[in-house]
Formats: structure tokens, sequence, C-alpha cells
């Protein structure tokens, strides 16, 4: 197998979003693991579209808590 | 079954009114991004909070508040279509609004090669987050400031988790049209999560 495609962080951007949303090819998915694994910054970015996820589902099954009693 | 009217003071009654008043603007959001249309939204609403109400006695407490409300929601919106497909042979697409149309604002986001500038850290404590109702409330607004498109099909997937193809098919786009959308979505939101909370510390 070649070597993994070199990617700017905002080819991985796209390809982590799209990864959220359809599968990626294998070459793609290696591009990319090989990106992040020296990407500090976009495995930030990876964490944080998981957090987008599991807001927005919160958002859609309870909505917000009760706003906090005054103490 | 006795309905809650029944077991329930008057002011257990008036304290669920008021709870199931708080639900609205998700559930207007719901319809808008089912119906494409605000004022057509706004009616369903009405019509399924108003049965939300007279029915509250069915509600019994096995989903969260909202679930409920969502299915009753559910409902009142197949049966609007269908009423507005008698009425009119064909349902007129919503006019596409040009979608923002600022491509320099995601090319902002990196430098000439391509990497993060500024680039950005971890955010503090993001599930503390969740249990905050004003984090939810900054949500609400950053997604009001997305495109309507946009916003319609980031609610679609995000949120209601429906398949991309079944959005695409429905928003009669292609598929990559719809990841473009998507990824311009979750860039803009995470910008703006950012700067109006994490940065904020909170």
């Amino acid at each position: 197998m070649s070597e993994p495609a070199e990617l700017s962080c905002k080819e991985a951007a796209r390809l982590m979003s799209r990864q959220r949303d359809a599968a990626l090819t294998p070459d793609e998915q290696a591009s990319l693991k090989y990106h992040l694994f020296d990407c500090l910054n976009c495995r930030h970015f990876d964490k944080q579209l998981d957090f987008l996820s599991r807001l927005a589902r919160r958002y859609g099954d309870t909505g917000p808590p009760a706003a906090e009693d005054p103490v | 079954m006795a309905g809650l009217k029944e077991i329930n003071p008057p002011d257990r009654i008036a304290a669920l009114y008021a709870e199931v008043e708080t639900h609205r603007s998700y559930l207007l959001r719901f319809a808008i991004a089912r119906l494409r249309d605000r004022e057509q939204a706004e009616e369903v609403v009405q019509e399924a909070l108003l049965a939300a109400l007279e029915g509250v006695g069915g509600f019994a407490g096995q989903s969260s508040l909202r679930t409920w409300l969502t299915s009753i929601l559910k409902f009142k919106i197949i049966d609007f279509q269908r009423r507005i497909i008698g009425e009119r042979a064909q349902l007129a697409a919503a006019p596409e609004e040009n979608d923002g149309a600022d491509p320099e604002w995601m090319e902002r986001l990196y430098d000439a090669s391509g990497h993060w500038n500024p680039a950005f850290g971890e955010w503090a404590n993001p599930d503390g987050a969740l249990e905050q109702k004003q984090f939810f409330d900054v949500f609400e607004r950053c997604m009001d400031k997305l495109p309507a498109a946009t916003a319609r099909v980031f609610f679609q997937r995000e949120v209601m988790g429906i398949d991309t193809g079944d959005i695409c098919k429905e928003e009669a786009i292609s598929a990559s049209n719809c990841w473009v959308m998507l990824h311009r979505a979750r860039l803009a939101l995470r910008e703006c999560l950012d700067r109006n909370w994490f940065q904020g510390g909170g």
C-alpha cells in the first residue's frame, strides 16, 4: 500500500465532518488517521464535532435542564 | 386511567402548562426543518401544543416531555401535509435563499497552507455546559445565525438523526452539496460556541 496522502487541516476537517454523514474510502481513512496522529489542533476539532453531535442529540431528546434554582 | 387533570391540583396543571411552553422554540425549529415555512410551522406547533395540553393525561412520564411533545408534533405535521397537498396540487418548493454566500468566511479559518489559523485549544468542561440552560440558549442563537437551508439540514441530521441520503432527497440536493452544507454548519457552530461560551469561560 502506498503512503497515505498528506492532508492540510482544511482537507482533514472536511473529511472529519463527512465521516459523520457517510463512509470514507480506505484511502481517505488512512490519510485522516495519519494527519490526526500528527495534528493536535485537528484532534481538538474532532472531539468538538463529537461534542456538537451530543449537544444536538440532547437538545432533541430532553432539551436544556431546568434553570437552576437561585441559591 | 384517570387524567392528570383529575388527580392534580390546579397549580400543578399550571406548572405543567408552563413547562410545555418551554419546549415551543425547539418544536418550532423541528417543524420548520420539516415544513420549510415558518408560518405553517407556527400553525402546526400551535395545534400540537393545544392537542398536548388537552391530552396531558396521556403523558405517562416514561419518555421525556420533549420526546412526547415531538411525537404529537410529528402526527400534526403529517396531518398538515396531507391537508396542504389536498389544497394545492403541489407544494411549491421554498425559494432557496442564497446560502449566506460568504465564500471568504470558511477560507479565513485557515492560513495559506491550509492549517488552522488561529489554532484553537481544547474546550474546558463541555459536559458541564450540557447541564446549563444558558448554554442551550447560546446553541439556539448560534443555529439562528446559520443560513436557513444550512440550519435545516443540520437540524435534520444532528438533532433528528435522519440519514444523510434521505435529507438530500427531501431537499433535492446532491450528496456532496449536502456534505458541504453540513460541514459549513458544523464549522460555524463550532466557532459560535467557542466565541460565545467556551472562550468566555462559560
